[in-house]
Order: structure tokens, then sequence, then C-alpha cells
């Protein structure tokens, strides 16, 4: 197996278990978020702010995992 | 993978200008237009907090005022009822003493009314006893009450002191002397007084007999200037003098029944 | 398949400065934005607003209450900086999904030029709020053990600020394209909507972020 080989399946690999991760967390998040926003409506909208925040920030994982596979995809520094 | 540095630069510059840009044609603009309508809002807000604070402070002195009237007013109708209160009272007062005045005066009225009917009433009765006795006494024997009467009158006359002796005898001789009798008295009597009288008088009398049936019994000496009365009527007018006076005096329930 | 969606194409020389894509249609976005803010405040009136008008106050007062919720204070100084990045970065986003045009804050480049504009804005209202002692002092806090972690996270903040913005728009775009290399005509419809969607929230957690940090640096809220 070459350096492309090599490469495509650390790409695969990086988003695939890099996705795991964020989308559990996400989950949690959201759960904690609608359990909080049904205890206290009248902090939806902090909440619903806060959560929005807090995902973006769990999604970059999975972005960053994204932008990895790419580097590997399309830049990659090895090839 | 390439990173431009001319592109992050040239983005950068880029970025600001927009700033700047957004800063001078909108962001500017549409602050001051907001600023001057919150300015305009907050000054007819202010107009309207002065009028509502001035409806407030108006509400209010009406309402002290509205407060102060019951008070006022309770005083007042006090000070009225104080004042009708001591109108009154003074007003029953002088009433009342006009009323005692007039009581005084009609029980005293009253009274001598009563004093005055009892007193004449007193006196008839006085005189329906004394018209009484006279009638009884008229059917008596009166010879035989007219003697001690003589008697009792010569006694009189010879009790009386020297000087009044002389007085009656009155320095003539004989001593005239009028004997009123009520009824016809008999010689023996006649001479009898006849002789007592000279022997008291120490002079001759000259008898004069008069009847008057009037006198009831007894006898009446009358001499110049004074009178011996022995005689029930003198009796019974005495009598009567004296339960006038004495009832008059003392006026109680007895004497008026 | 489609070419690497991390290369920006060159699109003419200016001297020796190399124009790329992404400036080009920066220019267009921040051609049209000036152009359109001054048409739209050219009459503005106290009394009876017209709708125009109505928008434009509702946008600006709509963004100046969410800068001051986020950093606890007066938004009015923040807000040309803070508003223009909100609405650049929203107007870029969706600018991909125009046919013909590339977002620009596809480019890492953009999302890295942006991010260098936050990180070195916040440090110059900090000093000049603060002072440049206190402003120091601060990166000290809570003990000066955590200085060169402190600094390193400024840095760091920055740095994951941009890869997020360049891997959402990026990324989001990517999918489109190849979605539609491989399917056609309506398939990639949902993705672009979804693409919408995520272009406003990343323009929005961008510009939350950023007045975060400013905010962390003028001390008017804990730096986060």
């Amino acid at each position: 197996m070459d350096v492309h080989g090599i490469s495509i399946l650390g790409a695969a690999l990086a988003v695939s278990v890099g996705a795991i991760g964020p989308a559990l967390a996400e989950g949690r998040a959201v759960a904690a978020a609608m359990e909080a926003i049904a205890r206290q409506p009248e902090a939806a909208n902090t909440l619903s702010r806060t959560l929005f925040v807090g995902l973006a920030m769990i999604e970059t994982m999975a972005i960053y995992c994204l932008v990895i596979a790419l580097l590997l995809l399309f830049a990659n520094p090895f090839a | 993978m390439h990173i431009d540095g001319w592109t992050i630069l040239l983005q950068a510059v880029n970025f600001l200008i927009l700033v700047w840009l957004l800063r001078r044609f909108l962001y500017r603009p549409v602050l001051a237009v907001i600023a001057e309508r919150q300015a305009v809002t907050e000054q007819v807000r202010t107009e309207a907090e002065a009028a509502r604070q001035a409806a407030e402070t108006a509400r209010r002195d009406l309402e002290a005022q509205r407060t102060a009237l019951p008070a006022e007013r309770d005083r007042l109708i006090a000070a009225a009822r104080a004042e009708a209160e001591a109108e009154r009272t003074a007003l029953l007062e002088k009433a009342r003493t006009e009323a005692d005045r007039a009581l005084e005066e009609s029980r005293g009225r009253l009274a001598e009314e009563r004093e005055q009917a009892l007193a004449a009433l007193r006196r008839q009765a006085a005189e329906l006893g004394a018209a009484l006795a006279a009638r009884l006494l008229r059917d008596a024997p009166a010879d035989v009450l007219t003697r001690p009467l003589l008697d009792e009158a010569l006694a009189a006359v010879e009790g009386l002191s020297d000087a009044r002796r002389h007085a009656l005898a009155n320095g003539v001789a004989p001593v005239p002397v009028h004997v009123v009798a009520a009824n016809s008295l008999p010689a023996e009597d006649a001479t009898r007084a006849g002789d007592r009288l000279a022997a008291a008088l120490g002079r001759p009398v000259a008898l004069d007999v008069v009847e008057d049936s009037s006198l009831i019994a007894g006898v009446e000496l009358h001499f110049a200037h004074s009178v011996v009365r022995r005689s029930w009527k003198q009796t019974l007018a005495e009598a009567k003098e004296e339960m006038t006076r004495h009832d008059s005096a003392r006026v109680d329930a007895d004497a008026v029944a | 398949m489609t070419g690497s969606p991390l290369t920006t194409p060159v699109v003419f020389l200016l001297g020796p400065v190399p124009v790329t894509l992404p400036v080009v249609v920066t220019w267009g976005l921040m051609a049209a934005m000036a152009l359109g803010s001054a048409l739209a405040a050219r009459r503005l009136r106290v009394e009876r607003p017209g709708p125009v008008q109505t928008v434009l106050e509702l946008v600006v007062e709509t963004l100046r209450r969410q800068i001051a919720e986020t950093m606890q204070t007066d938004a009015t100084p923040f807000l040309p900086l803070l508003g223009t990045l909100f609405l650049y970065l929203a107007i870029a986003n969706l600018s991909g999904l125009v046919p013909g045009l590339k977002a620009p804050t596809a480019s890492l480049e953009t999302a890295a030029a942006l991010a260098l504009v936050v990180l070195l804005s916040s440090q110059a209202l900090g000093i000049r709020r603060r002072g440049l002692w206190a402003y120091l002092k601060g990166f000290a806090h809570p003990t000066p053990l955590l200085l060169p972690l402190n600094l390193l996270s400024e840095l760091t903040r920055a740095f994951s600020l941009s890869i997020r913005l360049f891997g959402n728009v990026m990324s989001g775009e990517f999918v489109i394209a190849i979605v539609l290399s491989l399917a056609g005509l309506f398939v990639p419809v949902p993705l672009m909507a979804l693409e919408l969607l995520l272009g406003l929230v990343q323009a929005y957690i961008f510009t939350v972020l950023a007045a975060v940090f400013i905010g962390g640096a003028v001390g008017t809220i804990e730096r986060g």
C-alpha cells in the first residue's frame, strides 16, 4: 500500500471516527438544553443561543477531522 | 495546500474598508435616527410624566380637601350642637325658674286665698256658733242666770281700786247708773244692786233699769264714762273674738274641720 | 470528481500582487453592501419611517441588542465592527449558493483574515479601554503561572475561529458540489437549504465568539 492508499484510508478513518464523538456530544447537549427549556421556558432565549454556540463548538471537532481528511486527499504533503 | 499571504492581507483590508463604509453609510445615520426618535419619545414621555405628576398632585390635593371636608363639617356640627345645647339649657333654666316663680306665686296666692277663705269660714262658724249659743240660751231661765252675773258685776265694781271707783263716781251724787238687764230685774235684786253700788262708791246711786233681751242673760252697768259688762252676749262675743283671733293665728287642719 | 476545495484560484495579477477569486467576490459584495445601505439610508425620517427604513432600523437595533446581551455592556462602540462582521459573513456565506460564485469565506485566507482582524482589534480595544499595563496584567489572571497558556489560548481561539468558519462553509459547498456531480438536478436542493441555515448560524457564531473575545479583552465579561 503506497502513500495514496494510506492517505485515503486515513481520511476515511478521520471522518468516520471524528464524527462519532461530536454526534454523541451534540445529542447530549441538545437533550440537556431541551430539559432545561422544559423546566424553565422563560430562559429559552438564552438557552437556545448558548446551545447554538455550543453545538457549533462541538461541530467544529468534526469539521477539524473533515479538514484533515481533505488535506490528506487534496493537499497531501507526503504525496 | 497553499496559503496566500496577499489574499489574507487584501481580505483584511477589504473588511476594514467595509467596516468604514458601513459605519459611514449605515450605522451612523440609522443610529442617529433611532437616537433622535428615542429623544422625541423620551420628551413625550417626560411631558406625559409631568402631566401625570400634575394630575397626581391635583388628585392628592382634591383627596386632602375631601378628607378635610368631613372633619370641617363635623367641627361645624359639633359647634352648632354645643351652641344649641347651651341655648336649650339656658332656655330650660329660664323656663324652670319662671315656672318655679309662677308656681311659688300661685301657691302663695292659693295659700292666701285659702287663708282668707278659712278665716271667713271660721268667722262664719264662730258667728254660727255664737248664734247657736244665743239661740240655745234664749230659752234658758234668764233670771236664774242673771243674778249671779249681777253679783259678779257688782263684785267687779267692788274689786276695783279706789281711784277707779272715784273715776266711776265722777264726782256727782247721786251717781247715775244705767243698768241694762237681759230680763226684767226683780225688785229685791235692783235694791240690792243699788245698795252694794252705793256702798262701793260711797255715794247714793240713781238706778235706771232697762231691759234688753239681746244680752241673753246678765247685766251691763253703764257709768258715765265706762261700762261693766257681765252678760252672755259679752261672753259670747269675747269667745267669738278669741276663737277668731286664736284660729287665724294658728291655721291647722283641726280648725278647718 | 471536482477540483480541490482548498485552492484559491488567482483571477489576475495586480503588479506583483495576485488577486484571487475571494478578493474579487469580496469587492463585489462590498460594493453591493455599501451602495445598498447608502441607498436605503438615504432618506431617514424620525416620523413615519418607510418599510425600508423600518427593516434597516430593525436589523441595526437587533444587532446592537444581541451584541449588548453577549458583551453585557453598551454595544454602540462595537457595533460597526461586529455588526459589519455579521452582515458580511451572512451575505458572504449565502453568496456561495449563487450559481457561478464561490463564497469568499470558503477560502482559508478570508477566514484567517477575519479572525486576524478580530484578534488584533480585540487586543487594540482591550488596551484602549483598560490601559496597556492593566490589559497585559489580565493575561496573568488568575495566576502568573497561566501566562503562557493564556497567550497561547488567544492564538488558538483565533485559529479555531478561522478554521471553524472555513471548514463549515467549505465543507458545505464541497458536499453540495459532490452531490451535484453525482446526482444532477434537484437532489442538492435540501443540502442547499441546509447550507442556507448553516451559513447564517456560522455567521452568528463567528460574531458571537468575536463579541465574547472582545468583551473579554475590554473586561466587560469574563475572559472565555
